[in-house]
Order: C-alpha cells, then sequence, then structure tokens
C-alpha cells in the first residue's frame, strides 16, 4: 500500500470511527514526532473533521489519563503523541499501557496515538494485550512526505509546513583579520576596501539582510588603544550599514589584538594538560595574560556592550544564545590568543579542553538549535596535547566553526563518529589592497541543517566589492555559493545533570542490591547473584547513573537513603550557577523570602536544560522534597532537615524558639484532586505544627505535568486550626 | 454517500474490538449477542456457582476470547435469579499496572454495598461502622453518612484517588501492613450479612497484572485473592499464570483451577489418530452466526458470504480478532468506495494484519512457528512461547491434548519468511 493510501485509510477510519477507537501512527524516530503529529493534525481537519492535539504526553500518562483529556475537549478526533525516554520509563510506559489497556474505552472518540519505531517495537514486546485494543496501526513517512501527501489529499499548507521547503536562513556576515592601524601612509588604503565593504553591505542589505555578524580576530594590528579606536569607528559603521544590533555582532581576538609589550613578561606557554587546566578553571591564574587584551576588551565591550565575553570569557561565559526568527542560536567565542606572542606561536597556543567542553555543555543546556563557535587560529597551532581533544569537543558541540588568522578561505564539512561541523576560514578583510581581501556572507538553515556560503572579494573599482567566484569554481549553477550539510549532533549534557549523575551512583550505591537487581532486570542486564562482589555491580551502578534524566530511574531508587544526594546536587548546582542572598531565621519572615528563593531556584533550574524540566515534574514526591530541600540549604542559614517518607522539610531545631522553626510540605497534586490536596495538607500542617511547636508552616505544591503557565504563587492561607501559613504553587 | 457514510459507520459500531452486548441493552443482552460461543464453558460456571455459595472459581483465556462477555452474562443470569452480582471493573477502578489485593477488595466492597442498596439487602449497621471507620482513618477524619450508597461513593472516589497517585497507594499499603482494619475483614462482613442473597462476587480486569506481579499475586503469597472471603466469587487471571509449573497449586484455593482456560472458538478439531486437524463445522457456525448477529439489523447484504468465510479463517477463532479484521474490511470497503464488503477487502485487512505481525516479528520466533507448523505441539514454559500465545501469533486449542494452530496471516508471513 502506498503511503497516501496508508494515509487516505488512516482518515476514513477516523471518521467512520464511533465512539472511543485508538489508532498508532508510527514515525522513524523521535525527532520527527511534534512534526508529523501537527501535520496528521491538518491531513484529519481537511476531512473535514474537527481534530484537538493533545500534545506530547509523558511515560506516565497512559489510557487512563488521555481518556481525561479527551472529554475535556470536545472534538470529532484526538491526536497526541508520547515518546518515553530511557530504558527505565519505556519499560514502566509499557507497562502502563499494557495494564491501562481497558481504559481506552473511556476515550470521548477516535484518538491517534503517535509514537516512533523504537516506541513501537517496545510496546509490542511489552504490552501485548494493549496491541490487541489498538484497532490499527500505521506507519506514517518522514515529515516532508507526510507535508506533501497530505496536501494532496486536500490538507491546506499550514503556515510552518509551507515554509518548511524554503526555512528563512539566518544571515551572516564572517569577516577576520582587519588589521586596523592609524597609520597616515596606510589610511588611504584601508579606508578603501573596507569603506568599499561597508558601503557595499549597505548596499546589499535590502536582498540579504543580516542577522548577525562574527569577527574572528586581528582587529586591529599590535593591540594598542590608539587602533581600536579605528576599530570603533568600523564597527559603528558596519552596525549601521547592515541594521545588527550590538548584542548580535560577536568577535574574538587575534594574535595582533594582543599587547606584546605586556605579554613579554608573561608566562610563553603551558607544558602540560594539568597547567592548562588550572589555567581555564582558576580565574586568577588568567589575570597576568589578562591584561594583554586590555585595549581590545575596552574597545570592543564599549562597541558591543558591557559584559560581553567577546572572547575573554570561558567555558559557559563564552556561551551567548541570540534567537533569531524562533530558532536558538548559540555562539562560543573562544580565545586562541591567550599565549600568542610572536611569530613562532605555532603549537604554542592553548584553548583549554576544559574551556570548550564546558562552553559545549552550555549549548546543551541552553537547548540550542544551531551553534557557533569562533576562535581566531586554526588547530594546528593549538598545543599537541589538546588539539585532538579540542576538536572532538567541537565536532560533538558545534554546528559551524568560524576562524582566520591565515588570510586564506577554506571551508569544509567535517563528519566524524561525534557529529561534526562546518569549518570555515575567512580571507583577510584587509591586508592592503595589492594583496586579496575577502570575507563570507552566510546562511544558517537550523531546521534543514546547513551552511551556505557566499564568498566576496575586494576588487578596485567603482563597485569594489563582488562575488568570489574563485572560491566554489564548480558551483557557478548556484551562484557559485556552496552548500555544507551540517552532521546532527549529540550533546552532552551541562551542569545539572552532571551534579545529577553523581547523585544517581551515590544513591545506587546506598540503595542496596535489591534495588540495583530490579534496574538490572528492567534495563535487561544480566544481574550478578546475591552474593557478588562490588566489582561485579559496577557495569550496573555505570549504566544506572547515565539514566539520571529518566524519571524511572528515581522512582525505582526511591525511599531510599538517595534523597540526600540529590538534595547535595541540587545545593552544589545552585551554589554555582544561581547566586543569591542568604537568609537567616532570625528574620521574622525568613521564611515568605526563602520560599521565594527557592521559587525562583526552581524556575532557574525548569528553564535551562529541557530534559531537566521534564526530569523535575515526574519526580516523585519524595525526590521533589530533596530537590527543595536542596534548593533552601542553598539560601537559608540554620539547620534544614529533609524527611522524605513524609516528603516534610523542617526549619530549626527543637532547641530553638518557636519563631525560628517551621515546617514545609511537599505535595505533587494532579488536576482533578488539587483541592483534595491543599485541604488535606493543610491539616497535616497543623498536626505537624502542634506536634514540633514550630511557629510557621508552608505547603509547596507542584503539578503533575507541566510547568504551569501561570507565574509563581506565593500565598497566605489559613489552615483548619486558623494558623496563618503559606502556600506557593510551583 | 451521506447515507453509505452512516451504514458504514454503524457497521464499524458493531465490529468494535471492545465489544459490550450488554452495555445499554436493559435486562438482556444485547440482539447482536451469541450465547452459543461459551455454551459449555458458561454451563459449566454457572453451576458450578449454582451447587457451592462459597465457589471460588477462576477464567483465564486469550485477550479477545470473551471472558468478560462470559462473565458479564453470567452476571446478568445471577441476578435474574434474585442473587446480589458485584461485577468489578478492576480497570476502570485501580491502578492494575500496580494493583495490591487491598484495592482489591476496597473495589469489591464498594461494588457489594450499592449492589445491596439497589437490591434492598440490608447491610447491619456494625458492618457500616466498620467501613465508616476505615474511611474516616484514610480520610483524615471525614464523616460519612451511615448508608451504603454514601459509603461505596465515598470508597469508590478514594481509590480513584488512590489510582492516581503513587504515595497514597504506598500509604494505603503501609496502614496494612500496622495493622487495623484489614479491607478483606470488611469485605467479608458486607459479605456475610448478604449471605442469605448468596452474594457472588466478580472481578474482571485481574487477568491485566503485568506477568511478574500475577505470579506474585497469585502463586508467591500465601493469602491467595478472595480464597478467604466467604461467598462465591469468580476471578478472571492471566493466562501467565496458567503456564507457569506452579500452577497447580492453585487448584487447592481454587475448585476450577483444572479447567480455568476459556478455550477459544475451535475452527479445527484435533484428529489424534492421524496427529492433523479438521476442520470443525461447529465453531465455523458460531463465529458466522457472531458477524451475522452483527450485521444482519444494518444490512443483512452488506456482507458478502465469502467475506465472512474469510475472515473468519483470518481471525484463527479469536473473537476479538475478527471483529478487528471485519472492522478493517469496512474500512477498506470504504475508502474503494464499494457498496458491499467483498472479499477483497477481508484480503486486504489480513495482508495488514501480516504487515503487523511483521512489524513485531523477532527472529526468535522463527523456530517455534515452524514446530507448531508441523507438529502442533509446543513446549509451554517457553518465553518465546508465552509471548507469541498472548500476542495471538499462535491460537489455542484445548481438547484433551494440548495442540495448537496459526492464525492465517502468521502463516502467511512464515511462508514469505521462508521464501526470502
Amino acid at each position: 500500500m502506498s503511503a497516501e493510501a496508508r494515509l487516505e485509510e488512516l482518515r476514513a477510519r477516523v471518521s467512520l470511527a464511533r465512539g472511543a477507537t485508538l489508532l498508532l501512527a508510527v514515525v522513524a524516530n523521535d525527532a520527527a514526532l511534534d512534526e508529523s503529529r501537527r501535520l496528521l493534525c491538518d491531513l484529519l481537519r481537511a476531512a473535514p473533521l474537527s481534530v484537538v492535539d493533545l500534545g506530547a504526553q509523558g511515560y506516565e500518562s497512559g489510557p487512563g489519563r488521555w481518556a481525561e483529556l479527551t472529554r475535556g475537549a470536545a472534538a470529532d478526533a484526538f491526536v497526541l503523541s508520547a515518546a518515553p525516554k530511557g530504558p527505565l520509563s519505556v519499560s514502566a510506559f509499557t507497562r502502563l499501557l499494557n495494564a491501562e489497556r481497558e481504559l481506552l474505552r473511556g476515550l470521548a472518540g477516535p484518538t491517534v496515538l503517535v509514537v516512533s519505531a523504537q516506541t513501537e517495537k517496545a510496546l509490542r514486546q511489552g504490552a501485548p494485550d494493549f496491541f490487541t485494543w489498538l484497532a490499527q496501526t500505521y506507519a506514517l513517512p518522514e515529515p516532508e512526505a507526510l507535508s506533501s501527501s497530505a496536501q494532496k489529499l486536500g490538507a491546506a499548507p499550514a503556515a510552518a509546513a509551507a515554509d518548511a521547503p524554503a526555512e528563512e536562513p539566518i544571515r551572516f556576515l564572517h569577516l577576520s583579520d582587519v588589521h586596523l592601524r592609524p597609520d597616515r601612509v596606510k589610511r588611504y588604503d584601508q579606508d578603501r576596501v573596507l569603506g568599499g565593504l561597508v558601503e557595499f553591505l549597505r548596499r546589499d542589505r535590502e536582498s540579504f539582510p543580516l542577522d548577525l555578524v562574527f569577527i574572528t580576530g586581528d582587529l586591529a594590528q599590535s593591540g594598542r588603544a590608539d587602533e581600536y579606536a579605528l576599530v570603533a569607528d568600523l564597527l559603528r559603521e558596519l552596525l549601521d550599514a547592515t541594521g545588527v544590533p550590538p548584542e548580535r555582532t560577536f568577535a574574538v581576538p587575534g594574535n595582533h589584538d594582543v599587547d606584546r609589550g605586556v605579554g613579554r613578561w608573561l608566562l610563553r606557554t603551558l607544558s602540560r594538560d594539568e597547567e592548562s587546566i588550572a589555567f581555564f578553571e582558576d580565574e586568577q591564574s588568567r589575570a597576568f595574560h589578562a591584561q594583554k587584551f586590555e585595549a581590545y576588551g575596552k574597545a570592543l565591550r564599549g562597541a558591543l556592550g558591557d559584559g560581553r565575553p567577546l572572547g575573554l570569557g570561558v567555558g559557559e561565559g563564552a556561551v551567548e544564545t541570540v534567537e533569531v526568527r524562533g530558532a536558538k542560536v548559540a555562539v562560543a567565542s573562544l580565545n586562541s590568543a591567550w599565549f600568542c606572542q610572536g611569530d613562532d606561536d605555532q603549537g604554542k597556543l592553548w584553548l583549554g579542553e576544559a574551556n570548550v567542553d564546558r562552553a559545549a555543555q552550555r549549548v546543551h543546556d541552553e537547548g540550542a538549535a544551531f551553534a557557533v563557535a569562533l576562535m581566531h587560529h586554526p588547530f594546528d597551532y593549538l598545543h599537541e596535547d589538546e588539539r585532538e581533544n579540542v576538536e572532538r569537543y567541537l565536532e560533538r558541540g558545534f554546528d559551524l566553526v568560524l576562524r582566520g588568522h591565515l588570510h586564506k578561505d577554506k571551508a569544509r564539512a567535517v563528519l566524524s563518529a561525534r557529529g561534526g561541523f562546518v569549518e570555515v576560514a575567512a580571507p583577510a578583510a584587509y591586508q592592503g589592497s595589492q594583496w586579496p581581501n575577502g570575507c563570507f556572507l552566510g546562511e544558517i538553515r537550523p531546521r534543514q541543517r546547513t551552511v551556505r556560503l557566499r564568498p566576496y572579494a575586494y576588487a578596485s573599482g567603482a563597485d569594489p566589492w563582488v562575488l568570489d567566484t574563485k572560491v566554489f569554481p564548480d558551483d557557478a549553477h548556484d551562484g557559485h555559493c556552496h552548500t555544507y550539510p551540517v552532521a546532527e549532533k549529540r550533546r552532552w549534557a551541562g551542569s545539572f545533570t552532571r551534579h545529577l549523575q553523581r547523585a544517581a551512583r551515590e544513591a545506587l550505591r546506598s540503595a542496596g542490591p535489591e534495588v540495583q537487581r530490579e534496574i538490572a532486570s528492567q534495563i535487561g542486564l544480566a544481574a550478578p547473584s546475591a552474593g557478588a562482589s562490588v566489582e561485579h555491580w559496577r557495569p550496573i551502578t555505570r549504566y544506572a547513573s547515565s539514566l539520571v534524566d529518566d524519571p524511572a530511574f528515581w522512582w525505582i531508587v526511591r525511599a531510599n537513603p538517595s534523597a540526600n544526594a540529590l538534595a547535595h546536587a541540587v545545593r552544589d548546582w545552585s551554589a554555582k550557577t544561581f547566586s543569591k542572598r542568604r537568609i537567616t531565621t532570625s528574620d521574622p519572615h525568613f521564611l515568605e523570602h526563602a520560599l521565594w528563593e527557592v521559587a525562583q531556584g526552581f524556575t532557574e533550574l525548569t528553564k535551562g536544560e529541557r530534559s531537566v524540566r521534564r526530569f523535575l515534574y515526574q519526580l516523585p514526591e519524595e525526590h521533589l522534597g530533596s530537590v527543595l530541600h536542596g534548593l533552601l540549604i542553598s539560601v537559608l542559614d540554620g539547620p534544614v532537615s529533609d524527611d522524605p517518607f513524609s516528603s516534610k522539610i523542617v526549619v530549626g531545631t527543637d532547641g530553638e524558639p518557636a519563631t525560628r522553626r517551621a515546617v514545609i510540605g511537599v505535595r505533587k497534586t494532579t488536576l482533578s484532586f488539587k483541592h483534595m490536596w491543599v485541604k488535606k495538607g493543610l491539616a497535616w500542617l497543623d498536626q505537624q505544627l502542634d506536634a514540633s511547636g514550630g511557629a510557621y508552616g508552608a505547603l509547596v505544591l507542584l503539578g503533575d505535568s507541566q510547568p504551569r503557565k501561570k507565574p509563581t504563587q506565593l500565598e497566605h492561607v489559613k489552615t483548619p486550626a486558623g494558623r496563618d501559613v503559606l502556600l506557593l504553587h510551583l | 454517500m451521506s447515507d453509505q457514510r452512516a451504514k458504514f459507520r454503524e457497521l464499524m459500531g458493531v465490529f468494535d474490538p471492545i465489544y459490550r452486548p450488554h452495555e445499554g441493552a436493559g435486562d438482556g443482552p444485547g440482539r447482536s449477542f451469541v450465547p452459543e460461543a461459551h455454551q459449555d464453558y458458561r454451563s459449566q460456571l454457572e453451576a458450578a456457582l449454582d451447587l457451592n455459595d462459597n465457589a471460588k472459581l477462576l477464567v483465564a483465556g486469550q485477550p479477545g476470547c470473551g471472558k468478560t462477555t462470559l462473565l458479564l452474562g453470567v452476571a446478568q443470569k445471577l441476578r435474574g435469579e434474585g442473587r446480589i452480582v458485584a461485577f468489578v471493573d478492576l480497570e476502570a477502578q485501580t491502578a492494575v499496572q500496580d494493583l495490591g489485593t487491598v484495592e482489591m477488595y476496597l473495589a469489591a466492597t464498594a461494588e457489594l454495598l450499592s449492589e445491596a442498596q439497589a437490591a434492598t439487602a440490608p447491610v447491619s449497621a456494625p458492618t457500616l461502622d466498620a467501613c465508616r471507620g476505615w474511611l474516616a482513618r484514610v480520610r483524615d477524619g471525614d464523616e460519612v453518612a451511615p448508608n451504603p450508597h454514601d459509603i461505596a461513593t465515598a470508597l469508590r472516589r478514594h481509590l480513584s484517588a488512590v489510582r492516581e497517585s503513587r504515595a497514597l497507594r504506598d500509604e494505603l499499603r503501609a496502614l496494612l501492613r500496622q495493622g487495623g482494619d484489614d479491607p478483606l475483614r470488611l469485605l467479608s462482613r458486607v459479605l456475610d450479612d448478604l449471605a442469605q442473597r448468596r452474594p457472588v462476587v466478580l472481578l474482571d480486569g485481574l487477568d491485566k497484572l503485568p506477568p511478574g506481579q500475577a505470579l506474585e499475586v497469585f502463586l508467591n503469597e500465601k493469602r491467595k485473592p478472595m480464597a478467604e472471603a466467604p461467598g462465591a466469587a469468580v476471578l478472571t487471571i492471566p493466562l501467565s499464570v496458567v503456564y507457569e509449573p506452579t500452577f497447580n497449586v492453585l487448584s487447592e484455593r481454587y475448585n476450577n483451577a483444572d479447567s480455568a482456560v476459556l478455550p477459544a472458538v475451535r475452527l479445527y478439531e484435533f484428529d489424534p489418530a492421524k496427529r492433523t486437524r479438521v476442520p470443525s463445522e461447529k465453531g465455523a457456525l458460531i463465529l458466522r452466526r457472531i458477524v451475522e448477529a452483527r450485521v444482519d439489523p444494518i444490512d443483512p447484504n452488506v456482507v458478502m458470504p465469502e467475506t465472512i468465510d474469510r475472515a473468519i479463517a483470518g481471525s484463527g477463532g479469536n473473537i476479538r480478532e475478527l471483529a478487528r479484521l471485519m472492522q478493517a474490511s469496512v474500512v477498506k470497503a470504504y475508502v474503494r468506495r464499494g457498496g458491499f464488503i467483498e472479499p477483497q477487502d477481508v484480503e486486504a485487512a489480513i495482508a495488514d494484519q501480516r504487515e503487523s505481525f511483521r512489524r513485531a516479528y523477532d527472529p526468535r520466533f522463527l523456530p517455534v512457528l515452524k514446530r507448531v507448523r508441523d507438529e502442533y505441539q509446543l513446549n509451554e514454559s517457553d518465553e518465546v512461547v508465552k509471548q507469541l500465545l498472548y500476542g495471538l501469533w499462535v491460537i489455542e486449542y484445548r481438547n484433551g491434548i494440548a495442540w495448537y494452530s496459526l492464525p492465517t496471516p502468521v502463516e502467511q508471513l512464515l511462508r514469505q519468511l521462508e521464501r526470502a
């Protein structure tokens, strides 16, 4: 059966269906899930049917929950998708579906569940009964084919579907090696070339409106302040001509941006990996070298914005994100010139493995659709101890690496086991009109994952900047532009996930063999016998610790001493990432202030890594208590203890006056039973406060699936016994 | 055309694999119900319940073979005799993927109280007080009026909260461990009160327990579900339990463990002398009746007679599978813009079914499937075999000795696999 016939049949089935019917639509992979679900809705709407898109559902949401959702929305048909991530969640999901299959009867109408082929396979193996209840399974084509088939079957081309083939690109300018100097003789030549460039960009603005500007070093000739006055002028003109705001202009220093007069007295290079780690991890150790970039930093920050990294930040601090037409682009400004001093730099420079790794993690955490790394030097200028590794981190984390230095254009797509990137070296934008001068204009398409380059060169004359046909001689059919594919990425998670992994390992160690055996059995590993040594358990511990963002993991290790590990992970994260004021319990409003800070911290946690957000909302109650406990100990001075078994946090100890003590209850609520939880929770608070003698109480409520649309709310409520307590909705 | 669509929509409705003939049908089952399907088994079950007021019976069977339909029929008949019947749909009331016996008993108690109220059978005041006391404890002192209806409602409400929240489930179990009123004792008291009306508890949905948990609840646990309660009870159990080697220990506690498996409708009889199968007229007739009973009120001519035979062969004798094939054929005919359900539609539906099996195919299946085809015999305790039996790859028949057969789509798939 052709794909179209299949889709037509699916639609016929939905329109003929009476009452509760579940159809399964299978797509190739989880990445295509959202797009396919949307297209499927369009297809069904063209039937015509009224369709409600119930969105992506979590692994704890099964037929019972779906039925509830469909009953809450009036429509002819419903579409939803599910993508349980991680083996433990997959196994929990399949068991749930198998068990709850009879609840499919409660669906308010025909419903299409969209899953990936991988999930389907797991369901077939783990939920055979569920399959006997399914009306039918349909394999969906890839989103592109689905979109065109849907249109043939009468679906109106949806707004997003229509521009899918012609994704509006993110346009950028890549300049490098400008070498500005206030030399009077040079001045005319310099102005002729660069003034021509600015004019060219001004004229080109209509047909090629720029979104981003990247400058990869050597803006000045010898890193002196008088040169940077010219740089500032050039930047101003450039931004004025292109209309790109300063915060979307990025730069890194090159070897000519270094004040060699200062550098003469400094360490020439590092000799070992350990030194590199110390240099890039510890701000103090970079303090002297930072002086070499004083003029550069002052001028550039003056022109582009105070506090911008511009190559002077390291690790996560080197990364900035901008949103261009809904696509999040991360830009890491990496400084390869920390150790530049003379003409013998080759092999002596350090970018810092730790630096690049942490920048890549930040890119992951930000959930960027596209990541650009800027640096000045080619890789072979880096010290041989780190060269290979730096490239590998870039392969995993970044999509486009822009550089300069050699005054020679070079562009290639690197495809590696870790992903890969497109490396673009811009020619010198100005090295004297008797030498070639050039730059690149580029187009990034994050969804299509391509980078298209348009090379330009200076040619003397009335219209000095022209398309350089020599760069891509074989691409005459495409206007001498070349399109590079960008490899898919599997970025590594950053800060919070790392803390979590440590917590997971600790939790497992303390949880004992039963829990480990359960995990082993669920992920299909052979569990060692009861008496086996620690050695035999190690692979399982190691594997399981990679499952931290699989919320089902925490359900399994729950009710174990894992709570502390989780609280500490949150505290460590909080201390490093989220600095805030300290609150003492002598403050009469300490609880209110502390909870407010906790809410801020929680929001911060949930808005970062997407996986973390999902993770937090699916955590069991007792672990949620630990997360809040972790946040609380990072803001509150004074003893705070956590009782995971009753999801209770206690502030203060018995010896302290009542006004310095409080009890906080943590409750997960479901939509349908919320007031019941509040009522029960407040009565419980009364009991707890009576027993402990504390003066203050609070109840923290968290929904079970999605972050609230409404802002965080902290309100005063009365308990049944008439106490005034706080109610925090997260 | 819209007329045609209405007719096809109705056909889709009657071939819904989720078949509920008793729903909205008043006293008797709907007209589409074919009592012959499990006549023999049903009369055995009814006889056992009639002769023994404390009968504890088990019913297992492939998904879709008609367990729930059978139990609903039995419930109706017993109610007609004036007995109090609590039909407990555990799936609708509890989190079956994490079901403890506590929830089972609470759901049964709630159902019994409602039934008692409806049948004006008195439940003693001390029993009601015990239920209220228990509720007050778990609900932090909320008072419930001392009448069966309000208590049943409160119990159901609590169960539905428990279904939603793991924390509450754990709390409930912790409560039980700490001692106090055991929900089984509450249930027993209610059953004792109603003894005059010969109460029967039908627990449907227990067959949805995941295999591991089923093993735990029925085989490893000392206190077997319902075994210690007074009155009669029928429990649906997962087929996976039946295939466990220790299944026979249940025969001491339940009255029909040896005949717990509800057979599929037999399409073939096994000839032990020749070790071959011969088509069964009777089975085919029953399945034909099942299709006709559903189609006739709509339009007796809309499904061509040859079509039904093809669908029956394709179903392998599983009633839900038959409904599914018929439903798929209706869609095929509709998309084709045909006026009748023709053999080509069933062929296309079987082809889809085959593709669906192919998607689920695992190389481990091949030798077992080959063995089934060649010998009609299997080693039951094998994990792969269980998976095949449960996923309807192999349709099982019990006829003195156990033997097996493959549904048509699986046989076709097997042939294709061998050719490839």
